[in-house]
């Protein structure tokens, strides 16, 4: 169901949005203009392992939590982390993810006391 | 760890309350009490009064905890998806039964059970000094004789302070262009300013400014007077039969057990009813008229067939929409 | 004058009671500490406190919870700091110098600087509540929706005033949190927009979970591309305290951010991130080399910092004068008055001088503790940067994740940041910079709100925006900036076009 525009004197949701976006949309062109007139640097070329590492240990976090607990979702989201730079070998990084799961439920659910369920539900 | 008096004690409390209801091993740590506002706001003050009593009475804590957004719809599902184990409730107002006509989202009214009945928040009717406007029959007067001309700031439709004055519109018989403010305290402001001519919020958030003479409270919008604002009418007194409010009720998700229910709501009755609860609740503008499920569920039912006209009238209605309307 | 001094001592006198003291610096010893955190906010925290605080005396536990409120403003930059962690908006901007300052070695001179920057604006700004406090409550009063419309329009110019490089980018960027921003329920209708069904999206994208992937995360994932088990930031740490000539160059910038945040600090909405904005843009612009900016220039750490901190202190004056909250931690102070049988307005100043004037001596009292507990913690700061970044990395990913669920114990939020982390390293890519996006972001939503009210108040006139005197003024600043800005790069543009 599209969004109503309105008018000026009573505008309805659709109005503002619709309006930002033809400026996103006009900006853009004049952007591809002024990319195609001048000539400048290419990006820099991609790293996929970092970008794709970082990003699935976070939504490792989203994914576990409610289902395995915070202890057990922290070292596997810690334990990824850990590899996505791949400085560490796997032990170390077990034992770096080790740690992190004792500081954060320190400082989460002891100091803090928020409620997170610590182990899995059984 | 529990030392053998305290026990003592724990058992000789238990045994002083022979009339008490009570449930095997309930509650079992602390009780979370959802609110699905912000925190600092009344429904999170009052809220927090209560949860500091109950938990005294429950002998467990009891947290609140905000869950604010979309109106009111992602706190009120926390409350009605919760596990019924009567370790989550939740308050519920007249917002969660506008709510789920306005939001397909929103928990249906059977996803809840009531428990009590904390009081009632009337509407008001305020003016800017600016207008020159200092009865509501002057107010009424120049409604009709520039319809839509007078603007009044209150909640985007179908808020609160929104449906107050969409119902006073209706029987007093006038049209007024209201404006949209994310809440009380900019409605507040707007009217200070004189950005708008009239707010239509509660009395507890505009009577200082009332007393300073910074805006004029025309009428009340209760079965009495407000005790805040004493010498202000109400609109009956005014000779107009309108009568619209606010109300707040504690609610449990649907299938709690019996005998915890039992628990909950003969202390939250308790809480209500003890005299110390209400002086607090009072000096922080909240007039406790305490009632039990009974008293809740017929709030529910009542506000559920006034409300909806309201909202079906304006174009309000989205989703669960009534057979035969 | 000789009221505002008896006042004052009437004032310290309560503020300096052993109890008073002890509950202010509770206060800022927990607004550090959920300042440093990102996730949890002053918001919640205060939340939290609330029910502890029923067995104190009302000025008392006043006191402590404005403590948390502006401690968390000086915790804030810290982590904007050392990992490039903005946890609440004003610090979007300290990032910017504040983190190319620690990739150089000068954390700790950053930190310092942060703090003292603080301090000063702290002070002033209680002083000027205390000189000028109703009179200038009155001001926001005069502020209608198109007033705030100019302002924002004028905040959203001084982002592309601050960004370094293409000028169509950084208005693309805005543009973009702009859009970003319409995401949720629209205010006024209450229809769902842009949010695909989400429920979670109906509130609108959080402001943590964006920055947290924006900045955060994609600058872990471009450090981890550029090094084998080099370290990013410098090991050397470089002196902790200013030398005398980085105070002397950054002293001017924290009084002109001062000025800027009291006045913005005063308005609702935005207050303290346009003033951050702001206050960093004007530095840009008056600096003999603008080109040393996001590059760890002490002024653009010094005036962001000082300005929201003035604004963070200066929103207290339409709450205490008027009971008018500018904004939603105002409120919460409002609804903390209440729960303590205080009705919030301009009749508290004479009905209760010493809640007051008491509240106002603790500002000062608690901005001099902040500064004392805050300068010898910088040491432990920068201690954190020496651990080796293969370690660091993954505390900052669990932190960031751990922090964004708190927020609003959400899962789907870190999914989002997880999804602007990716996008983050893509603008690092392209040369586009995060932080107008953000401020674009913020301001979004303030911007249509008071943008429909301002036209639905003026039966769609749009000539209201230049009838106001207030709208028209900050129009024509925004319009003369945005000027300022675009002549050189159009000119510069032809004369490359020129010689090609």
């Amino acid at each position: 169901m599209p969004l109503e525009s309105g008018t000026a004197g009573a505008m309805e949701a659709g109005y503002y949005p619709r309006l930002v976006c033809a400026l996103v949309v006009a900006l853009g062109c004049l952007t591809v203009l002024s990319g195609v007139l001048q000539k400048g640097e290419l990006p820099e070329t991609w790293h996929w392992w970092p970008l794709v590492m970082v990003s699935a240990s976070a939504v490792a976090f989203a994914a576990l939590l409610d289902m395995a607990g915070f202890a057990i979702t922290l070292f596997v989201v810690a334990l990824l982390a850990s590899l996505a730079g791949r400085l560490l070998n796997i032990w170390r990084a077990a034992v770096l993810a080790g740690v992190l799961v004792m500081l954060n439920i320190a400082l989460f659910i002891y100091a803090l006391g928020l409620p997170l369920r610590l182990w899995p539900r059984i | 760890m529990m030392n053998r008096r305290s026990i003592l004690a724990l058992t000789a409390s238990t045994l002083a309350a022979p009339r008490m209801a009570r449930a095997a091993g309930f509650p079992e740590g602390p009780v979370t009490l959802i609110v699905a506002w912000p925190a600092g706001g009344g429904s999170d003050v009052s809220m927090r009064l209560v949860a500091e009593a109950l938990s005294r009475r429950l002998g467990v804590p009891v947290l609140v905890e905000n869950r604010p957004g979309a109106a009111g719809t992602i706190g009120h599902r926390a409350i009605a998806t919760a596990r019924p184990d009567g370790q989550t409730i939740g308050m519920f107002s007249q917002d969660a039964i506008t709510a789920q006509y306005g939001n397909a989202n929103a928990p249906a009214l059977t996803e809840f059970v009531p428990l009590g009945f904390f009081g009632e928040e009337p509407g008001s009717l305020q003016v800017h000094p600016g207008t020159g406007i200092t009865t509501l029959a002057e107010y009424i007067a120049r409604a009709k004789a520039a319809p839509g001309k007078l603007r009044n700031g209150g909640n985007p439709a179908p808020g609160a302070s929104f449906l107050y004055m969409a119902y006073y519109e209706r029987k007093l018989d006038i049209r007024v262009t209201k404006v949209a403010y994310a809440g009380y305290a900019p409605t507040v402001t707007a009217v200070l300013s004189g950005e708008v001519d009239s707010g239509s919020v509660p009395v507890p958030d505009v009577i200082e400014h009332h007393n300073a003479g910074r805006l004029r409270l025309l009428a009340v919008s209760g079965a009495e007077r407000h005790f805040m604002a004493p010498n202000v009418p109400t609109f009956r007194e005014l000779g107009h039969d309108v009568v619209i409010g606010g109300w707040r009720s504690l609610a449990a998700p649907a299938g709690v057990p019996a005998d915890r229910l039992a628990v909950l709501r003969e202390n939250l009755l308790a809480v209500f009813k003890d005299t110390e609860f209400q002086t607090k609740a009072r000096h922080a503008g909240f007039a406790v008229t305490p009632g039990d499920h009974a008293r809740t569920a017929a709030a529910w039912v009542e506000a559920d067939t006034s409300i909806y006209p309201i909202m079906d009238e304006l174009g309000l209605i989205k989703a669960r929409r009534k057979q035969g309307t | 004058m000789h009221d505002l001094i008896s006042n004052l001592a009437m004032g310290f006198g309560v503020a300096l009671s052993l109890q008073n003291i002890g509950l202010c610096f509770i206060g800022c010893v927990l607004g550090t500490a959920i300042g440093v955190l990102p996730g949890i906010g002053p918001l919640p925290t205060v939340a939290m406190l609330l029910p502890f605080t029923f067995a104190l005396d009302p000025t008392g536990a006043l006191i402590m919870l404005a403590g948390v409120f502006y401690g968390a403003q000086y915790g804030g930059s810290t982590t904007a700091i050392l990992a490039r962690l903005p946890g609440e908006t004003s610090s979007v901007v300290t990032c910017l110098d504040g983190y190319a300052m620690a990739l150089k070695g000068q954390a700790g001179t950053a930190l310092a600087i942060a703090a003292i920057g603080s301090v000063f604006a702290g002070i002033a700004t209680t002083l000027l509540i205390a000189a000028a406090g109703p009179p200038l409550a009155d001001v926001a009063l005069l502020f209608q929706s198109a007033d705030y419309v100019a302002v924002m329009l004028l905040g959203l110019v001084s982002a592309v005033v601050m960004a370094h490089g293409s000028v169509l980018k950084a208005l693309l960027m805005i543009l973009l949190g702009l859009l970003l921003g319409t995401v949720g329920t629209d205010v006024a209708s209450g229809d769902y927009r842009l949010t695909m069904g989400l429920d979670m999206l109906a509130d609108g994208l959080g402001f943590v979970p964006i920055s947290m992937g924006l900045f955060g995360l994609a600058e872990i994932m471009v450090n981890l591309e550029t090094m084998a088990g080099r370290t990013a930031i410098a090991k050397k740490v470089g002196s902790l305290w200013p030398s005398r000539a980085v105070l002397r160059q950054a002293f001017p910038a924290m009084l002109r951010g001062t000025a800027i945040g009291a006045a913005f600090g005063i308005l609702p909405g935005g207050g303290p991130t346009i003033a951050a904005f702001s206050a960093y843009s004007v530095e840009k612009k008056v600096a003999r080399d603008p080109s040393r900016f996001g590059q760890g220039a002490v002024e653009g750490v010094a005036a962001p910092e000082a300005a929201n901190n003035a604004a963070t202190q200066s929103c207290f004056i339409p709450m205490l004068c008027l009971g008018i909250p500018p904004n939603a931690l105002m409120a919460l102070m409002v609804g903390a008055m209440m729960v303590h049988g205080i009705q919030p307005g301009p009749s508290i100043i004479t009905k209760q001088p010493e809640l007051f004037w008491g509240m106002i001596a603790s500002m000062a009292v608690g901005n001099i503790i902040l500064v004392i507990l805050n300068l010898p913690l910088i040491g432990i700061w920068v201690k954190l940067l020496q651990v080796p970044y293969a370690y660091l990395f993954p505390a900052i990913i669990v932190f960031c994740a751990v922090g964004t669920y708190t927020v609003d114990s959400s899962t789907g939020d870190v999914v989002l940041m997880a999804i602007f982390g990716v996008l983050g390293y893509v603008f690092r890519k392209l040369d586009c910079e995060p932080a107008p996006l953000m401020l674009g972001l913020v301001l979004g939503p303030l911007l249509e709100e008071n943008f429909r009210r301002a036209m639905v108040l003026s039966d769609g006139n749009a000539m209201v925006f230049l009838q106001r005197p207030i709208s028209l003024g900050f129009l024509i600043v925004a319009a003369l900036l945005l000027a300022a800005v675009l002549l050189p790069s159009i000119r510069r543009g032809r004369q490359e076009a020129f010689r090609e």
